[in-house]
């Protein structure tokens, strides 16, 4: 009797420490994330990580860029970042690959209001603001092309003169007058139109480069020496982006409420997302069309562009997308 | 002293009293009376304490005397100024500047044309054996020499009175004669009127006219003694040390109250 | 072997010995050369950054300006303009104030509670504010630039004045020196290793601050090249960057140096072999 009382004392016991168990059995996974509206739903995951036995450690950047360092250097497994970011860290040797497209869109050529600019023709003499590195100086500069024009980062020498900013500085370098034009992403490019100092020019689209895609990306080292973990990762995506598709008033309140702390009112939120999409699906016509763009207009100077078929894993995602139910 | 001529400093019931930031008083100076004639030498001898510094920076204006009245070249004292050349023990020779341009220092304050403040700089270099060292600066020279550069510089204003405060007490014993004996030479040469403060007996028997000798806190007059023996004095003679047991004596007294206030102080 | 070369031996010795094991350990594979390229991978990357971007064309000008027309050579330039502008507004303003407040009690009473507080923010705490107010191109960078000068030099401007021996003083005025001219011949020289002190380090954080300020508002300069390095994933242009604003940086200290040094040789302090 009293072997079957310690038995039943010692399983009590494991099923009290239970929850500490299954967050020592909880594998971590290390994100590096933006703060842009349409990567909410890659916001959403550490908060049904669990679900999936997954603790996610989100780092959040400034840009793709900056989070490519974090990449060599071991300390991020799965980024989520403009895929021109993504292209330009693995030619310079990021080991990673595309996993998922998670949101399309998100760009916006806005003008200074009291300058009445109507086209991208407009920007002719005109000073331009843009980060470095993002889907925003790829398409400013895929328009900027279409529409005959040259560029230069160097004042007075060509048709546009390109300024480099950081995100956070370009709405106040419009609204200081600093710069004529900005690319920008969103909800800020909303943000600037409705709070009076910009107009929209063109939302940058119709280039045979089409929508830009934003990718996640894995390590390899996670894709190859962790599938079970990868595989995992990419159904807890699959499942935040379909709960937010499916549910969009969740959607909303998690990016007003957690993401920008109640700085975005509703009409911003929809009009923003009526210029972006969440999204699964990214296909290698779209990475590698990308790359041949980004070494037609200059952007990330890659000595050697990558090969889109051989980083482009979506074996993973399908599965994922099956598993889940999902379209 | 003649009745006739005014005094070329005069020191009537002067009285000097600081402020401690606690608001104590401290009484420098108390009831001062002296009279210096146009060419004399007059030492003011005393321990340290008896205010000796204090009365000659009032005279040469840097601290302005709370009580009694200072006249000075026929003017009341008010501020500093040319007429009353002082060297400080210190030597205070500007270290920025060669031994050349603090000599001429005085002299282009005046506005002196640049051949003329050259010729004077040379010739007062020449007199004090400094033309050597013309273009050095202060840090390479010897104390002595520094002093020999702070008389120059000195004497380049022509000024009929030059205070004298403890020049040689930083000086070793040789250099220090050395100096005692330039001071008279010039002193003969040039006629001007001397007043140096020492706490050395002997040096003050060497130079003065007169000696005036003063009390510990407060400073007051303590006595005045004249010395008719004839330059260069020796310092051997009897004389000579008759007069220095006699000041010794009333420096001593002196010097004991000043030791016994230090005890007091202390417990 | 002379004495001066023996010298030079040893002073390079640990350099070269740095650099032999890290060459060693790059091509050893030890070092991802992702994160820290190898030297020579560095020295080759600084040369290409020194060097004219194309070859000679007489068509395009003279020799000469072919020859400086190197990114590297640009970028320093705009960086030392940088530098010098906002060196030469801060450290003005450090100068004229701060011998006004060494001077005026009452000034110095007024305004050392402000300079109190506002010294110890550092330059680089502005750079938000910067755009706002400056916008952007030099302005913003000018102003940061100043501020890293401004301190020091007014401290060291301050404290100079305030410690002139007042021997000196008194001497100055027993010989007939009153008002500006005490100022100019007798209370300047005599603040001057203070104020020399500030300027030295006024520059150093002037330097520091420029590269700093670069990355912010601007498109030439060191600090723009090195930002611009680090966003298209070349290491090793960031080094061959930091290096040049290394050697740039210890050339202009070591001219500041002498400089100061000629000017306080009757400066005891200065009796070394």
């Amino acid at each position: 009797m009293t072997k079957v009382c310690r038995a039943l004392a010692a399983g009590a016991a494991g099923f009290l420490l239970l929850p500490a168990h299954a967050a020592v059995s909880q594998d971590v996974v290390r994100l590096g994330n933006l703060k842009f509206a349409h990567y909410g739903a890659v916001w959403y995951m550490k908060e049904i990580a669990p679900k999936y036995n997954l603790k996610i450690d989100e780092k959040i950047f400034a840009k793709g860029l900056d989070i490519v360092p974090g990449i060599l250097a071991g300390e991020v497994d799965v980024a989520a970042s403009a895929l021109d970011a993504a292209i330009a860290g693995r030619a310079a040797g990021a080991p990673v690959y595309v996993v998922a497209g998670f949101a399309r869109g998100g760009v916006r050529i806005v003008g200074r209001a009291d300058l009445g600019l109507k086209a991208v023709k407009d920007l002719k003499g005109r000073k331009v603001g843009v980060p470095r590195g993002g889907a925003q100086e790829l398409a400013l500069l895929v328009e900027l092309q279409k529409a005959g024009l040259t560029w230069s980062d160097k004042p007075g020498e060509k048709d546009v003169q390109i300024v480099y900013l950081a995100y956070a500085d370009l709405n106040q370098a419009l609204l200081g007058k600093n710069v004529d034009a900005i690319c920008q992403s969103e909800p800020q490019a909303t943000q600037a139109i409705s709070k009076g100092f910009a107009t929209e020019i063109v939302k940058p689209y119709d280039t045979p480069m089409g929508e830009p895609v934003r990718a996640l990306v894995l390590t390899t080292k996670l894709y190859t020496e962790k599938p079970d973990v990868a595989a995992r990762v990419l159904r807890c995506f699959v499942d935040a982006t379909k709960t937010f598709l499916e549910n969009p008033a969740l959607a909303e309140k998690y990016v007003r409420e957690t993401m920008f702390k109640g700085q975005l009112t509703a009409e911003e939120y929809r009009d923003a997302m009526s210029n972006a999409a969440f999204t699964y699906d990214i296909t290698v016509e779209h990475v590698q069309v990308t790359t041949d763009f980004m070494q037609k207009v200059g952007v990330g100077k890659m000595a050697a562009p990558p090969v889109a078929k051989e980083w482009v894993k979506l074996d993973l995602l399908a599965r994922a997308k099956k598993e889940l139910g999902a379209r | 002293m003649s009745a006739t001529a005014a005094p070329q400093i005069l020191v009537e019931k002067v009285g000097k009293i600081f402020r401690s930031p606690e608001g104590d008083e401290i009484v420098a100076l108390r009831d001062i009376d002296l009279a210096v004639s146009s060419g004399e030498f007059v030492c003011l001898l005393g321990p340290s304490g008896c205010g000796k510094s204090t009365l000659l920076n009032a005279i040469a204006g840097f601290s302005l005397p709370t009580s009694g009245r200072l006249v000075a070249n026929g003017t009341e004292v008010a501020e500093p100024g040319p007429d009353r050349a002082m060297v400080f023990q210190e030597y205070a020779l500007f270290p920025w500047m060669t031994v050349a341009k603090n000599v001429a220092f005085g002299l282009e304050i005046k506005g002196e044309p640049r051949e003329a403040v050259a010729r004077k700089v040379d010739g007062l270099l020449r007199l004090l054996n400094l033309s050597e060292f013309a273009g050095r600066f202060p840090k390479d020279l010897s104390g002595g020499m520094r002093q020999r550069v702070a008389i120059a510089r000195v004497l380049a204003l022509d000024a009929p009175v030059l205070l004298m405060d403890e020049p040689f007490g930083a000086l070793d014993a040789l250099t220090r004669k050395n100096l005692q004996d330039e001071v008279l030479r010039i002193w003969t040469e040039f006629g001007k009127t001397i007043l140096f403060v020492t706490h050395g007996i002997e040096e003050s028997i060497y130079l003065a006219d007169r000696v005036v000798v003063m009390t510990y806190r407060p400073g007051t007059v303590k006595a005045v003694v004249s010395v008719v023996l004839p330059r260069p004095r020796d310092t051997a003679s009897p004389e000579f040390n008759a007069l220095k047991r006699r000041l010794t004596d009333l420096v001593m007294e002196e010097q004991r109250r000043h030791e016994e206030d230090e005890i007091r102080q202390v417990i | 072997m002379t004495a001066a070369g023996k010298r030079l031996g040893q002073a390079l010795l640990v350099p070269l010995a740095v650099l032999a094991l890290w060459e060693g350990l790059s091509r050893a594979g030890v070092i991802n050369p992702l994160i820290l390229p190898s030297p020579t991978k560095v020295a080759l990357r600084w040369w290409s950054y020194l060097a004219p971007l194309g070859p000679y064309a007489p068509a395009d000008g003279p020799y000469l300006k072919w020859l400086v027309s190197g990114e590297l050579l640009q970028d320093a330039a705009a960086s030392l303009y940088r530098v010098v502008s906002g060196f030469a507004i801060g450290g003005g303003l450090g100068l004229g104030l701060g011998l006004v407040m060494g001077v005026s009690s009452t000034a110095y009473r007024l305004l050392n509670p402000l300079v109190q507080i506002l010294r110890p923010i550092p330059p680089i705490a502005y750079i938000p504010l910067a755009i706002l107010w400056f916008g952007l191109g030099n302005p913003p960078a000018f102003f940061l630039i100043s501020l890293g000068a401004f301190f020091p030099i007014l401290l060291n401007t301050i404290a100079g004045v305030r410690n002139v021996d007042a021997i000196y003083v008194r001497a100055a005025r027993n010989l007939g020196a009153k008002g500006p001219v005490l100022f100019r011949r007798v209370i300047l020289p005599a603040a001057a290793p203070h104020i020399l002190t500030g300027v030295r380090v006024g520059y150093g954080v002037s330097f520091i601050v420029v590269i700093v300020a670069e990355m912010i508002a601007v498109n030439s300069g060191l600090g723009y090249r090195i930002l611009e390095a680090r966003e298209f994933f070349w290491p090793d242009k960031i080094l061959a960057g930091m290096i040049t604003i290394g050697v740039i940086g210890l050339g202009i200290d070591t001219a500041l140096n002498r400089l100061s040094n000629h000017l306080l040789r009757w400066h005891r302090s200065l009796e070394t072999s």
